[in-house]
């Protein structure tokens, strides 16, 4: 809770497709300041998420061996994880998709293709939402 | 005392009662109190291969010794011993009387069976056994179950084939987002000046590829939501929303097309403090498409003049621009899916031919209306009505 109070900073980024994760490690970086630990997949965000101590998660939805829902699961039995928000970003775009994953416990989903300019700008304002 | 047994030599028949009973469509059937034949008309004759002098005077079961123990035998005693009436339904009792047309056993009489005491004035107990082909209803009935199966079969198959094609658009959808969020995101950081300064043709090209990348990225979505239309699937998340605060945002979102076209949105009649009940996400998709088509059917530097109005339950907004106009043979199939006045008008125009026919679906979920005016030479009006709260 103390956490979610404090200035978003550090974001544990969760992507297998290189490519995209290339775009929105620039735009996340580069365009809005954060500091980012990408991973290329669930086990990875869970070897690594209890010592870079994210404010934030941040996961994609398809992945081989281990899917986003899989992983938020596997995090969120992390002790410091417990409360940290979690934001999806998918390619699956229908209503009732979205509305799985928010039933989850995400506090958003964005949907891909989005706009690397002012992608930083919307999870900035999806973190003051919820901690509003 | 109504149950006195009548002797054969006793029945004459009365009058022309018997000629009546032989022109029957039915066969006829009279028993005694001893379940003797006293009557068996020309119709028992024709079906049966007994002629009425062999069998009157013989019992019933003598006559047709498989029906003994069979409902019809328990139903006949019922009736002659305590006056009850039966119906022997072709449903619940397959062909009791081995009946056939023209004497061929293929052409097996399918019967229903009414079985009747008959009280005479002399207190006389008869019962009298009518007999009714219902092989032409059954045919018909058989005829109509089976058709009825195959379209419930065809029914299920064609769900079956709607859910893969809904699976396989919503796969594809995902499949063809995940390459174009690289390609749109490279070119959206390149564009916002993340790799530095771009020379004017590189630019150019760029926004040459982000544009095509875009009309891609909108013809999956058009594919999704005409899917979910088609399929019913279509849910509004209805809100109150403030009219003119709307439209004022939906032009400044759509301004972009104006720009590229070398065209102006210009708002000449306003209404002030109207609220709908509307999805304003899909309301923005619907001016979105308006909009967009206007500006690129419109002359460069023309004026699109849009205007919205109260009517008595409706608020209207009317879209105007100076373009081609539609031509006639293209109008009544205007809001059906791909349709394109000219066949490079989606190549040019970069449309899906799906716009219009999302938007008129998107109106009428809304409970409202879309109509259009257009003139050769001139150009297209469209008019939207969306109820009032």
């Amino acid at each position: 809770m103390e956490k979610a109070m404090n200035k978003l900073n550090k974001i544990l980024y969760v992507e297998d497709e290189r490519d995209i994760q290339t775009v929105v490690q620039i735009a996340l970086e580069n365009v809005g300041g954060f500091t980012l630990k990408p991973c290329f997949s669930g086990v990875e965000a869970i070897n690594s998420a209890a010592e870079f101590n994210p404010d934030l998660l941040l996961l994609d939805v398809m992945m081989p061996e281990m899917d986003g829902p899989a992983t938020l699961l596997k995090l969120k039995q992390i002790p410091a994880l417990e409360n940290t928000p979690v934001i999806f970003m998918t390619a699956k775009v229908q209503p009732d998709e979205i509305e799985y994953l928010k039933s989850l416990g995400a506090i958003d989903v964005i949907p891909k293709p989005f706009d690397p300019m002012t992608l930083a700008n919307q999870i900035t304002s999806i973190w003051e939402k919820h901690n509003n | 005392m109504i149950n006195q047994n009548l002797n054969v030599s006793e029945y004459s028949g009365n009058g022309i009662l018997p000629y009546i009973l032989d022109a029957s469509i039915n066969g006829i059937i009279i028993l005694n109190m001893s379940s003797q034949v006293v009557f068996w008309n020309l119709w028992m004759e024709r079906h049966s291969n007994i002629e009425q002098s062999q069998a009157v005077g013989k019992e019933l079961l003598m006559l047709f010794p498989l029906l003994k123990g069979k409902r019809i035998d328990s139903a006949i005693k019922n009736s002659l011993q305590h006056g009850n009436s039966t119906i022997l339904s072709h449903a619940l009792n397959r062909d009791p009387f081995p009946l056939c047309v023209d004497k061929h056993p293929d052409k097996a009489i399918k019967q229903s069976i009414f079985i009747t005491p008959i009280n005479t004035a002399e207190n006389y107990r008869l019962c009298s056994i009518q007999i009714q082909d219902v092989t032409s209803s059954v045919q018909r009935e058989n005829l109509l179950r089976t058709m009825a199966k195959e379209a419930e079969k065809a029914q299920r198959e064609a769900e079956k084939l709607n859910k893969i094609k809904t699976e396989f658009i919503s796969t594809v959808s995902h499949e063809l987002r995940t390459p174009l969020t690289s390609i749109l995101g490279s070119l959206g950081l390149i564009c916002g000046g993340l790799t530095g300064k771009i020379p004017k043709e590189t630019d150019a090209l760029i926004q040459i590829a982000k544009k095509n990348g875009e009309n891609l990225l909108t013809l999956i979505n058009d594919l999704l939501d005409s899917d979910k239309i088609e399929s019913g699937r279509m849910k509004l998340n209805l809100q109150p929303l403030e009219i003119m605060s709307f439209m004022d945002e939906a032009l400044s979102r759509n301004n972009g097309f104006a720009i590229t076209h070398n065209v102006k949105f210009k708002i000449t009649k306003r209404i002030k403090n109207i609220s709908i009940n509307a999805d304003e996400l899909r309301l923005k998709q619907v001016m979105s498409n308006l909009l967009s088509n206007a500006a690129k059917f419109s002359p460069p530097q023309s004026t699109i003049e849009i205007s919205v109005e109260r009517t008595i339950n409706n608020i209207r907004i009317s879209i105007t621009d100076h373009g081609p106009g539609i031509p006639e043979k293209f109008q009544s199939i205007l809001f059906d899916k791909f349709t394109q006045s000219d066949s490079s008008d989606a190549r040019k125009s970069g449309g899906t031919g799906l716009g219009l026919n999302i938007t008129k679906a998107i109106v009428e979920l809304h409970n409202g209306h879309i109509m259009f005016d257009t003139k050769m030479g001139e150009g297209t009006t469209f008019h939207i009505e969306l109820p009032i709260n």
